[in-house]
This record gives C-alpha cells, structure tokens and sequence, in this order.
C-alpha cells in the first residue's frame, strides 16, 4: 500500500510539472470517442459518397442518416463540451464521476440529437431548391446569427455552470439540468451553424464539418466571445459568398 | 534633485503631518479633473470609465480592469501610477506642490486608521470634493470602522508565492475583466473593502462605479503598498513566466496621450516607476489565528488537481444573517486517496481547500461574510477567531452574467487554503474526518474602539440584503 502511494504521489508530482496535455485528463475517453466519430464519419463519407448522393439532392433528408446526424454530433460537438464535461467529472467523487459524466454526454447530446430530427422533419422546406443556393442561404443565416445579441448570449450562457450536490437522485438530476442548460445554450450558441449541415450535400459534408468544427470549437473556447463571434460571422460570409458563385 | 530624477514617497493618509498640503492638493486636481471634458482622457470621469462604466459607447481604453487573475495587481499599478501623474500634473495647474504624491489608505493599521480619513468625509460647507453621499453611512461618518478581520493584509503576506487560487497574487489567466481565480490579497482586504466602504448600492460596491470615489485611489495605493511590502520580503518573487512580464497593458498619461507598459516594468517601483513608501512597514495585525502551526509546503500542489471528498446537498442564501451549512466528507473517497490517488492518506501531508462555488446575486450587497471552519456552538468572538479562514466578498458579482468586456460569463468562485487549521484541530482532536461545518458570519463596519476579538462576534444589528447564493461548498484533498 505504502509502495502505491509512493507511486502515486511520484505521479503526482510529474503531472504537476507535466504540460497540461500530458497530464491525466478526466475527459480522455470523450476525447478517444470524438476521434473515433471521426474515423467513422470520414470513412463512410470517403468510401461511398454515392449512397448519399443516392438519397436525395441534400444529404441530411433520409431517416437512416440519423445514426450519421448522431456521430457527426459527437464529433463536431464534442470537443466543445469537453471544458463542460471536465467540470462534471471534477466535481463529482470519484465513485460517482463515470456516471455522471456519462449523464451529461448523454443530455447534452440527446439534445443535439432532437436538434438534428428537427432539422431533418424540416428539411422538405430546402430540398426542392438548389443545393448551392439552399447551402449559400444557410451560410449567410449562419453569419447573420453571429451578429445578433442572442448568439451572444447564448454563448455566454455555455460557459455557466449549477451546483452538483454529491450524492443520490439530487446529484443525477443536477447533472441532467446541466446538461439541459448547457446542451440548449449550445444549441442556441450553434443551431445556424449546424443548419449547414442539414443542407450539405455528401460532398460538401465532410469539409464543412470539418471547417465548422474548427470555427465552433474555437469560438466557445476563445477568450474574447464577441470579437471572435464576429470573425467566425466573417469565413461564414466569405463561405456564403462561394456559394453564391456556385448557383 | 529635480522632480523627475526625485523617488516620491506616498504617504499614509492618516499621519500626514499637520499643514501637509496633499490632501488638500488631491482635492483640488479632483475638482479640477470634473470639470473637464468627459471625453477627455484626463477627466475624472474618463479616467473612472477605464476600470468599469456603463456608458455606452465605449471610449478607448474604457472598461479594462483585470479581477479575479494575476493580473489584478500589475494592472491596478499601471492604473493608479498614470492616475498620479494626471493628478499631480492638475495639481501643479492649481499650484499645489509639484513632488505631489498619491496617499494611501491603511485601514489594516486598526484604531483610528480604520476610519475613512477625515479630508474624505462630509465638510461643513458640503462642497467637499472628496466626500461623496454614496458611501456605507457608517463608514462615511466615521462611526464604523473596518473591521481588521475584514482589512488586515497579514493572511495574504503570509502566502509564500505570487502564483495560485490561493497564493498572493492570483492564478494564471487570460487578460480579461472578471476571471475567477483571485489571489488571498485581491479578496482580503481588497474585495471586502469595496463593499464596505460602499455598502448596499454605493460607488465603491460595483467595479462599473468604484473608481468615482476618490478614496479608490487610496485604496489601491494601499494594496499596491502591501504587494510592495509582500515583494521586499525573501524568498518572495514576483511571476518570470513571460505571459506575465510581457503582457503590455495600456493608459493615458497627463498629456493624454496613449503610454504602455509591461509587468517586467514594474517590479522595481522606485527605480522603474519613480515612487516609494514611506518606510513604516505594511501595518502588522495579528493573524486572526497567531497560534498557527504553519505547515505548508514550500510548493502547494494546484488546487485544480486535487480529488473532491465531499460537497454541500444544496445550495446557501446569505441574505444579512449567519448561515450554517454541512459538508459531508465521503470516506470512501478519502480511503481510496491512499491508494495512489491525487492526495495523500496523511493529514500532515494533505492540503486541504475549502471551496465556494456557483456563487450568484443581481449585485454585491456591500456586505461581505467571514467563513469559518467548525466553529463550536456558542463560541465566544475570541474562539470564533481562531477557526476564521477567510473573507468571502461578491464585489463583480454584477459582472460574471453579463460582463461589459468582450469575456466569457461565468459564476464566483472562491478557494480557501484550510491546510493549516485542519492540522491544528487534528492536533486538539476536533477534526471529524466525516463532516466538516461551515459558517458564514456577516462582516460590518465596528465600533472603532472595539477590542480585535470581538470584531468577530456577529453584528448587534443585522440588515437584510439581496440575497446572493452559494450554489455548493465544497472540500478538496490535494
């Protein structure tokens, strides 16, 4: 026992002089799924685009693309929750802390998950239009999005955190109301963005979840929300204006 | 020795000695200073905007004040050295003295110095320029004193390291407005003063206003004295990591013209910035626990890492009274520390932190809170003194929601070191290994005469406030 301790307090003091990366990190097994949504995502993309194309003019209106809708939430927005999900786990005991953290992934994206349904329920409304236009009219919301006070707001409201009491249902239920708060204020912050996705064809998919995880992740990490909010309204607009060359 | 080449020495404001003009200086530059444009950059109000202003829209520079992070004090520095120039150079327009220094303000001193300063209270003709109505009226009348558990420095000069939540400086962070990771000085005197001083709804309470008073100013000298004080005693040093001493911060001067500086130009106060302190030392108030068996480790592991053991059920309202709140200690936690996890088994080994979380309110009641950690029923103010741990103070609390900086939001949290007197209960037998118990005890003005024990008893007369709430209290093992 004395000789664990040892070991660990050794440990310990590494990680205390580790770089922050290196050190263990609660989120690890988050951040192992994000990747493997990615591997997923991009091999079922790469390997045959032609089954998307098959589906329909825009990718995201067939009802067995839920599953996709599902992974390419884990893997866009996951890393953006990480700081979220860390809390969770560091604030919970030991015993307690998988649960938890689970609890939360599985809020916040079940969140996403209703988004996405939303999104697919609605996507009629776009599929008669052309896939460049209904792309550039949704880059162009996007951008409009981030320069609203709301969106401020909304992103703002990512970064707020509830108490966790430690033990039983009480600390259950606080979890999930985090997860609800922190899921919507997600959506809320992110909902324009993702419309991106819903209207992307198969071959636009990949690149823009890539380019939009990039600008998401950055934006709900950055410093300074408002000026980064209005440089992420910037490539958005540059982006819609491709678009437009396109139709 | 010209002015320019002379150190100026900043004085206390309390023993200046008779037919000393430097108050009477001050009040003049302020009456000069209010007249000018709002626009410009030496103007009271435009130099008030720089901490926190509400206006819209915002003018350069305004709103840049650093809370919460380790760069609170080089940035209130910089701030109050290109203050001084300002005023000294609108003190020489109305031919005041031109070796003019900005005074400081010992309220840790106890006694008398406790009081607001005389030249800053109401004057018979109320033409005063360094009187404002919007004070604590207690404070501003001089009948209430700051309490010394409220404005004694001594717990933050006895922190060994500028770095850390609950080191002297602060911890690491971004340049932003509100960050929350306050080092023991900036919350203890510097937080509760603010409160204090402005009481519910006053200038002083809320960082959008507080640099309207003229007595801020004072205010930060002192701060700035006891970082000076804290500075010039080995081993303590001031950060190297050049995140720190290259972060460049920018002003205006007496020309108005926009200056910088960065942390590595200011360190040397006298050689670099060209002032001092008068040589009495930072005023030595007896730590609220002089018995204390300092045990701590030259180089405390970062609270961040350490392992949660136990946490509150449910959320504080400190609302004017003493609240009481339990913290049950999960053993099965502790038990599985000694088995290669984030703390050791041995209390003499372990940090212990002690940690407010969540905290929310509409605005800062003035009214701040001394914590204390298994304080006995019935404990008289004396004993009372013995399990004091910290101040708890909510000033910025308006701006964690919405912050008027371009910054994230986020709830007040604040982290006590409770290392030492959990080995000193251990020591007498009363630590409980299960639960520890938590009190809150609201902080006034006192009676200037009152003996130190008793600033510890709870206020005669308790004033209801906004209720501000602590999500959860929490204990860490590191």
């Amino acid at each position: 026992m004395a000789a664990t301790a040892t070991v660990g307090a050794r440990l310990l003091r590494w990680e205390a002089r580790a770089p922050r990366l290196l050190r263990r990190r609660v989120t690890l097994p988050y951040e192992l799924a994000v990747v493997v949504a990615w591997v997923a995502l991009a091999v079922h993309l790469l390997a045959d685009p032609g089954e998307h194309q098959a589906s329909g003019p825009h990718a995201m209106t067939a009802p067995h693309h839920v599953g996709m809708w599902a992974a390419m939430s884990a893997a866009m927005m996951l890393p953006a929750a990480l700081p979220a999900l860390a809390h969770v786990g560091v604030n919970s005991l030991r015993r307690r802390r998988r649960r938890a953290m689970a609890l939360f992934a599985a809020v916040y994206l079940g969140i996403w998950l209703a988004f996405g349904g939303l999104v697919l329920a609605l996507s009629p409304l776009w599929a008669p239009l052309d896939e460049a236009l209904a792309l550039a009219v949704a880059l162009g919301v996007a951008a409009a999005w981030q320069l609203t006070r709301w969106k401020l707001v909304a992103l703002r409201a990512c970064h707020r955190a509830v108490p966790l009491p430690p033990y039983g249902r009480r600390a259950d239920a606080a979890v999930v109301r985090f997860g609800v708060r922190n899921g919507s204020a997600c959506v809320g912050s992110c909902w324009a963005a993702m419309l991106v996705m819903g209207v992307a064809s198969a071959g636009a998919m990949l690149p823009a979840m890539v380019a939009l995880t990039a600008l998401i992740t950055t934006e709900k990490l950055a410093d300074r929300p408002r000026r980064t909010t209005r440089l992420v309204a910037l490539a958005l607009a540059v982006a819609a204006g491709v678009a437009v060359a396109f139709v | 020795m010209s002015i320019e080449t002379a150190v100026l020495v900043r004085r206390n404001a309390w023993t200046l000695p008779n037919g000393d003009e430097t108050l009477a200086a001050y009040a003049a530059a302020v009456r000069a200073m209010r007249e000018r444009d709002a626009d410009n950059p030496t103007s009271w109000a435009y130099q008030a905007a720089m901490h926190g202003t509400s206006a819209e829209p915002p003018e350069p520079l305004w709103n840049g004040c650093q809370h919460g992070s380790w760069f609170f004090l080089p940035w209130h520095r910089m701030y109050v050295y290109f203050f001084e120039r300002i005023v000294r150079a609108a003190v020489q327009e109305t031919g005041g003295p031109a070796d003019w220094a900005l005074p400081f303000w010992d309220y840790g001193a106890g006694g008398v110095q406790a009081t607001l300063p005389l030249a800053f209270r109401d004057s018979p003709g109320g033409d005063n320029p360094l009187f404002v109505a919007e004070r604590d009226p207690r404070v501003n009348s001089g009948r209430g004193a700051i309490p010394l558990s409220a404005g004694s420095p001594a717990a933050a000069l006895e922190r060994p390291l500028f770095i850390g939540r609950t080191q002297f400086g602060g911890d690491v962070t971004r340049v932003g407005q509100f960050w929350r990771s306050p080092g023991v000085l900036e919350q203890t005197p510097h937080n509760i003063l603010h409160g204090l001083v402005g009481g519910d709804d006053g200038l002083m309470s809320n960082p959008l206003t507080a640099a309207l008073d003229p007595i801020f100013w004072l205010h930060h000298a002192n701060i700035d004295r006891i970082w000076f004080d804290w500075a010039g005693e080995p081993p303590h040093a001031d950060p190297s990591d050049s995140r720190w001493t290259d972060q460049t911060f920018s002003f205006f001067d007496e020309a108005g013209q926009q200056v910088q500086l960065t942390g590595a130009e200011i360190g040397d106060i006298s050689g670099q910035l060209g002032y001092t302190y008068e040589s009495a030392p930072t005023s030595g108030a007896p730590t609220s626990r002089p018995e204390a068996v300092t045990m701590s480790t030259p180089n405390p592991p970062d609270p961040e890492q350490a392992e949660m053991v136990g946490a509150s059920e449910q959320p504080t309202e400190l609302a004017g009274a003493p609240a009481d709140v339990t913290v049950p200690i999960d053993r099965a936690t502790v038990e599985s520390l000694a088995g290669g996890g984030n703390a050791p088994e041995a209390l003499s080994e372990r940090h212990v932190y002690l940690n407010l979380e969540d905290i929310e309110g509409e605005r800062n009641p003035g009214t701040a809170y001394g914590i204390y950690v298994n304080l006995p029923e019935g404990a008289s103010a004396a004993q009372a003194a013995s399990h004091h741990v910290g101040n708890l103070s909510f000033f910025g609390i308006e701006q964690l929601r919405e912050p008027r900086g371009d910054e994230q939001a986020h709830g007040l949290r604040y982290t006590v070191d409770i290392s030492d007197l959990a080995r000193e209960l251990a020591a007498q037998g009363s630590w409980n290994e299960d639960a520890l118990h938590v009190t809150f005890r609201p902080i006034e003005p006192v009676d200037p005469e009152a003996p130190e024990e008793e600033q510890h008893a709870v206020p005669e007369s308790l004033s209801e406030h906004s209720p501000v709430q602590v999500g959860r209290v929490s204990v860490f093992y590191g």
